[in-house]
């Protein structure tokens, strides 16, 4: 029988080997980890804020995590996540032990997908902290309207 | 000369000459809109071509893009992908970090707006030729081998008086990965590795620095330096 930490042992073992072929770059070929997942569901929403919630209501209704927040900062691009016990964080914690940075964040990566999916905003994660002491993460993201480039 | 004095070489190539063409190469971003010949750029993939790989796979491939369009739609996704990379390292305040030593307020802005906005990737679209290097992916060592036929490809380029650079910004993320493949038809079993910008140079920009060859060399074991 497969045990719980089945999932959790490959999931590691997979970003790991991502990592030492990517180095830093790892994170680029992640970010749409967790689409296959969050279209299967249904996200309603017509600003970044209620993609946001919308995404949070279901992640708790999934147990993906037991509490989610976000705080905006004064230009309203930068978002500051707040993640906790969420289901990767058993994940992390051996990513850490083996000197692999945090580099994704299906959750966010999710939420991201559908704020770009929806109302056409650019989005990218800008860093990830883990706190495994208290069961949290730190995700910095930033959401804007981007222009077209224009040639000549 | 006997071949055991220069190997498999047909003729004398002299050292300093292959060292010079490395050490001289730069990224070139600022073209001249001039037509580069069809023969040059067979020049270039033939270069390409005799690249090293695993197990002799030759897993490159090659798409020569001169159709405008075609140009400004990478430019685009290349200008988009550096645009959100950047945006995120300067609302984090990392970029400025990064710059502290730039102390000229008005170059620093410059500098900052073109990450922000990504046109440090937009001249892909003006480049007058771009070499899509693509590669198939049932081979042991894809990236490896396509990335060293890449660096032939831009050593061979620079020594026929032109310029090239790399620019990833269209295939590193994902996100912009599908975009590119989707615009050049990439098929199931091949991925993009990058376009290389091809084209006469109309800048001249100084090398960058390098480490000393002391910090990067060790001794049987890593971080052993001779003598210790």
């Amino acid at each position: 029988m497969i045990d719980s930490y089945y999932f959790r042992d490959i999931v590691f073992a997979l970003e790991k080997a991502l990592y030492y072929e990517r180095g830093r770059g790892a994170y680029f070929r992640a970010t749409l980890i967790g689409k296959e997942f969050i279209d299967r569901k249904s996200i309603e929403g017509n600003t970044a804020e209620e993609i946001i919630e919308s995404c949070f209501n279901m992640m708790r209704e999934d147990h993906m995590m037991k509490n989610a927040s976000y705080k905006k900062d004064e230009n309203g691009t930068l978002f500051t996540f707040e993640m906790r016990d969420c289901m990767h964080l058993p994940v992390e914690a051996i990513l850490e032990e083996e000197g692999v940075p945090a580099y994704i964040c299906p959750p966010i990566n999710m939420i991201l997908y559908k704020i770009r999916e929806m109302i056409d905003l650019a989005v990218e994660i800008a860093d990830i902290t883990v706190h495994q002491d208290d069961g949290r993460c730190i995700v910095r993201v930033v959401v804007f309207k981007q222009d077209s480039p224009e040639y000549t | 000369m006997g071949m055991g004095e220069r190997g498999f070489l047909s003729r004398e190539v002299k050292m300093d000459d292959l060292l010079e063409i490395m050490k001289t190469r730069r990224s070139i971003r600022r073209y001249k809109q001039k037509h580069v010949p069809d023969e040059l750029l067979e020049k270039i993939m033939e270069a390409g071509r005799w690249s090293p790989s695993g197990d002799n796979g030759q897993p490159w491939r090659f798409i020569v893009v001169r159709d405008p369009e075609a140009k400004k739609a990478l430019g685009k996704i290349a200008t988009e992908g550096s645009g959100r990379r950047f945006t995120a390292e300067y609302f984090t305040g990392r970029m400025q970090e990064r710059f502290e030593g730039l102390k000229d307020p008005e170059k620093k802005a410059k500098a900052f707006k073109k990450l922000i906005t990504g046109e440090v990737s937009s001249f892909l679209a003006n480049a007058p030729v771009i070499i899509v290097v693509c590669a198939k992916l049932d081979v042991w060592d894809v990236s490896y081998d396509s990335a060293m036929a890449t660096q032939n490809m831009q050593l061979m380029a620079h020594a026929l008086g032109l310029g090239s650079c790399v620019v990833v910004a269209p295939v590193s993320d994902m996100r912009d990965d599908i975009k590119t493949m989707k615009l050049l038809k990439i098929p199931h079993g091949y991925k993009v590795i990058t376009p290389l910008a091809i084209g006469y140079p109309d800048e001249r920009p100084n090398p960058r620095p390098r480490l000393p060859l002391e910090e990067i060399i060790f001794y049987e074991e890593f971080g052993k330096r001779r003598g210790k």
